[in-house]
């Protein structure tokens, strides 16, 4: 199912921040979510009892059992909206795994309704999808003249390896290996993605919160699958000011710090939409081949 | 005859309403959707943007640098991003050119419905600040507004200490907060058990955020927030404003030590917090908590 909206997702993405939308109109979560609810039952007995007063008042069938039927039906459309209700809007993949693991830093690096450097549902999603294309840039796209190293800080092939890093040289804060080698977080990385996930799949209906956990876990989980190619909006990047670089982005940091990575990185302008989601993203000057 | 003095009256009384109106807000310079909100450009904001940057940012040869010259310049231009449906916040963006300074400022107006909390913020409110290469001249879109240089510097001068500090109120939700953290970071080490001295940063009133230096704990703590610190909603979702960097490992002198990474705060960053928190700040001591009283039997 992912792999055939892959096409799709490369057409609707653009250069400038119009990013697909992973789990649309054709969101199998929410076909998920209408089977758990029995949405068609609803629909099948709302049908059944608009015909049966005609019965009722006929007298084919006896009271008694029309009144059963009746009291069924009405059990079972109380289930079915206390069904719906409680079916989650969203729900992410265990950070146990890869794919859980990726949305988690994706979750934790962008903010969300009322946190410092929201603006908006799409300047999120926008951010979260530059992170992504940093990570994979550390894995696929080294300009010449760079070792792995020189930009990740490791040498791998493991999306992994470039989220946590190695030893004391953590590359994203939060995010590391423990002393048995499994991919963990900090409490409070977790901690605060329950608190996400609680207000999402709180109130009557899906919000931002869940577009943005549900956009976070569809980018992890088709990265994974199958890369998420044509999508960079600093590919193409190729001078920022008088100084010649390399396209594609390399690392980001929170903007509000004025913050520089060090090294050959070099700010990527606001003119080149170089700031999104609360963060300021890095590509790298351009060095003898 | 009457009625044509009558209109005349009108028609003057409108032109003066109109001049005074003028005369009130000079600095702001276009018209149509180029024009920033007045408040964007008025004097007291201005001179509030540049302590918070002079107290945050600024280091001494930057100083030195801008205040051989005459005016201090800004740029100023409202910003139209796209913005959910429904929110109404207003985004600006001020750039001091002489500085190579930009910064991203907005006045929230939006509604969380998952948290039923309405997001809205008395005065805009720094969001990001970006060291950049800015063109040698104003873009068409900003309004220029200088400041008399000396005037500024002896305002800096003369409020260099000035303290403000969050009322009761807010100072006992912060402190609701700063105990969660405390005990949240001191699952490990039990020091949440213990008496502890914390330090928090004066406060902006251009700025939703504080720093707070916990000193037994060697960390320090930055809330931030979309929302108004003053708004109780902010201290109900505090997991989702807080960073917390580890004084003994999230330390370097150069980001070159570890290029690319986005964990650590260097000596000179770390520095200023401590500046603000120590010595322009308030110290607070958390009492030890209460261990909860077993069932009875």
């Amino acid at each position: 199912m992912r792999t055939s909206l892959m096409p799709e997702v490369h057409r609707k993405a653009d250069r400038r921040g119009e990013i697909p939308d992973f789990l649309g109109s054709h969101n199998p979560a929410c076909a998920n979510i209408c089977a758990a609810t029995g949405e068609p039952d609803v629909v099948q007995s709302s049908r059944t009892l608009s015909r049966r007063p005609g019965s009722l008042a006929t007298g084919h069938r006896s009271p008694i059992a029309d009144c059963c039927l009746l009291l069924t039906l009405l059990l079972l459309l109380m289930a079915s909206a206390s069904a719906r209700a409680e079916a989650p809007f969203v729900q992410l993949d265990s950070p146990a795994t890869t794919v859980g693991y990726l949305a988690s830093l994706l979750i934790n690096e962008v903010p969300f309704p009322g946190e410092r450097g929201y603006e908006s549902e799409a300047d999120t999603r926008a951010a979260m999808l530059q992170i992504l294309w940093v990570l994979d840039s550390r894995i696929h796209q080294i300009p010449p003249g760079y070792l792995q190293r020189h930009v990740a800080g490791v040498t791998s092939q493991d999306i992994i390896d470039i989220i946590t890093g190695t030893g004391g040289r953590r590359q994203c804060e939060g995010f590391y290996r423990n002393a048995s080698g499994q991919f963990v977080t900090d409490q409070r990385v977790q901690e605060r993605i329950q608190n996400l996930l609680r207000i999402a799949n709180s109130g009557g209906k899906p919000g931002h919160f869940a577009g943005l956990l549900n956009h976070a876990q569809g980018l992890a989980r088709a990265y994974v699958k199958g890369g998420v190619q044509e999508a960079d909006r600093y590919a193409g990047l190729k001078q920022v000011g008088p100084v010649r670089v390399t396209g594609h982005a390399y690392a980001w940091m929170t903007d509000v710090d004025a913050n520089h990575p060090g090294g050959n990185f070099v700010t990527i302008p606001d003119n080149d939409d170089g700031s999104l989601g609360g963060n300021r993203f890095f590509t790298l000057k351009e060095v003898a081949k | 005859m009457k009625i044509e003095k009558l209109f005349t009256l009108t028609v003057m009384l409108g032109l003066l309403a109109a001049l005074a109106t003028a005369c009130r807000s000079p600095q702001v310079v276009g018209a149509g959707a180029s024009t920033p909100p007045a408040e964007l450009v008025q004097p007291t904001y201005l001179y509030e943007v540049t302590r918070h940057l002079y107290r945050w940012y600024l280091d001494e040869a930057e100083v030195e640098q801008v205040t051989r010259q005459k005016q201090f310049v800004f740029w100023v231009r409202q910003l139209h991003p796209r913005l959910d449906p429904g929110d109404q916040s207003v985004l600006g963006e001020i750039v001091l050119p002489q500085l190579g300074l930009s910064l991203r400022v907005k006045k929230a107006d939006y509604r969380i419905e998952e948290l039923h909390t309405t997001v809205q913020s008395q005065t805009f409110k720094i969001t990001q600040v970006t060291r950049l290469k800015v063109p040698d001249v104003a873009p068409a879109n900003c309004t220029v507004v200088t400041l008399d240089m000396q005037e500024m510097v002896d305002y800096l001068f003369r409020t260099r200490s000035q303290r403000d500090y969050p009322d009761a109120a807010l100072m006992d939700r912060m402190r609701v907060a700063l105990r969660q953290e405390l005990v949240r970071e001191g699952v490990s080490n039990n020091a949440a058990g213990t008496e502890q001295i914390v330090h928090f940063s004066p406060l902006s009133p251009v700025a939703n955020e504080v720093w707070v230096y916990w000193e037994t704990g060697r960390k320090l703590l930055h809330f931030a927030s979309d929302i108004d610190l003053a708004n109780p909603a902010v201290w109900q979702q505090e997991s989702l404003m807080v960073k917390v960097f580890d004084l003994d490992q999230q330390v370097v002198l150069s980001h070159e030590e570890a290029p690319g990474s986005n964990r650590f705060l260097t000596r000179h960053q770390v520095g200023r917090v401590l500046f603000n928190c120590l010595v322009l700040g308030q110290r607070v001591a958390v009492p030890a908590r209460t261990p909860p009283i077993p069932p009875g039997p």
